[in-house]
């Protein structure tokens, strides 16, 4: 394992103009910067756009990152900023083509087994994609991104009990959405 | 069932779905899930977008880093060349005179065009400067520093790719400097190195409107 180099000596290299260090910075968000962006936008290309428009900001910014929160926190906060702009600016909202209260497949063992796991997965996601955007931003950065109430209050923007409620209405209008009965 | 409440339970779950919960945690949380059809729908759901997350690699897609890094470099590079730069006294004046010639275009281009015919009869120096329509001028737009800046920033790249400021601005385009001491008012046909046509005659000719723009700018700063 390389020796690691810490956030804050990124940190103070990027803001010295070190682009070697900038790059390090960015590779190391991208991919929690995009899917974030994409949670909010539930479109590719939008994503890709914010992702762009994040990192740009957050460098300029970046001589007055205080380091309140973790650099992946604050690039996250960034992020749902910049989708929620460019949501705002995107008149359509993309359609959820996928039914998500279709019939679903009976479980099975081995390759069977598999298809029904991606096949709930798909239908989860999709169904995920059907909330308000607080709620689908509270339960996709909980569960699929790890993250605590706390900070994903800093990067919701909201409070840390907000988030908690918006994460447990997500979820259950999702129970909803998905039938209790499918159990998944 | 567990004697762990619900709403424990339903906070662990994305820890026992990643498999980031302790097995001690782990085996209390199956105990209670096994008894409670409420939290075992919910921890099938939380299994399910765990599962989505992992099935799905939604990374970043190839090339959006390359691309990102880019467009920083971009508007870098765009920054350094818009950065205000000390310049020596005589070229401030010389842009100043620059200036003053640039005001005397919009005036000429704000007269109207039958005024400028009567104008052209009795001898006036008619610009070449082109008007760009409003709104396209990048300077007058109030999204230049929002999300929206792109295309703005794009085009004042543009007018900057093709343009040596200091050069067309600051010697009038043909190397030529006022001496220290020059009046703004003086005209740049008075300026050393001035041949038959004057510095202030490709001055005139040949700034563009954008570019007596920028010029106002780079005066700003």
């Amino acid at each position: 394992m390389p020796p690691k180099t810490s956030e804050a000596d990124l940190l103070e290299r990027a803001r010295a103009g070190d682009v070697e260090a900038r790059e390090d910075l960015i590779r190391a968000h991208l991919d929690a910067v995009y899917r974030t962006a994409l949670r909010v936008l539930r479109d590719p290309d939008a994503a890709a756009d914010a992702t762009q428009d994040t990192f740009v900001s957050a460098m300029q910014a970046l001589g007055g990152f205080r380091g309140d929160s973790s650099v992946r926190t604050w690039l996250m906060r960034i992020a749902v900023n910049a989708a929620r702009s460019i949501g705002r600016r995107r008149s359509r909202r993309r359609e959820v083509a996928l039914d998500v209260a279709a019939d679903s497949p009976a479980a099975g063992d081995g390759a069977e087994a598999r298809a029904v796991a991606v096949s709930q997965a798909r239908r989860a996601d999709a169904a995920l994609a059907l909330l308000p955007e607080k709620q689908r931003l509270c339960v996709s950065l909980r569960i699929q991104e790890d993250l605590g109430y706390a900070e994903i209050g800093r990067i919701v923007g909201c409070s840390e009990a907000a988030a908690r409620v918006n994460y447990h209405y997500g979820l259950k209008r999702l129970r909803e959405v998905l039938g209790d009965d499918d159990a998944m | 069932m567990t004697t762990m409440r619900c709403e424990a339970v339903r906070d662990a779950l994305p820890a026992l779905a990643r498999g980031t919960a302790s097995e001690a945690e782990a085996a209390a949380l199956r105990d209670h899930i096994a008894g409670c059809a409420a939290c075992a729908a919910e921890a099938g759901i939380v299994d399910a977008l765990v599962q989505a997350r992992i099935a799905e690699r939604d990374g970043a897609p190839a090339g959006l880093a390359e691309r990102v890094s880019s467009e920083l470099e971009r508007r870098s590079r765009l920054a350094e060349a818009r950065a205000p730069r000390a310049l020596p006294r005589a070229i401030r004046w010389t842009a100043a005179a620059g200036l003053a010639a640039a005001a005397m275009i919009a005036l000429i281009v704000a007269v109207p065009e039958g005024a400028r015919q009567d104008a052209a009869a009795d001898g006036d120096v008619i610009a070449s400067a082109t008007a760009a329509p409003a709104e396209a001028d990048p300077f007058l737009n109030d999204e230049l520093f929002g999300a929206d800046a792109g295309p703005l920033d794009a085009e004042l790249d543009d007018v900057l790719e093709g343009v040596d400021v200091e050069a067309i601005a600051f010697t009038g385009g043909n190397g030529a400097l006022p001496p220290l001491a020059m009046d703004i008012g003086s005209p740049p046909g008075d300026w050393p190195g001035a041949d038959g046509t004057s510095a202030g005659g490709v001055l005139l000719d040949e700034l563009t409107y954008d570019e007596m723009r920028l010029l106002l700018t780079e005066m700003e700063t």
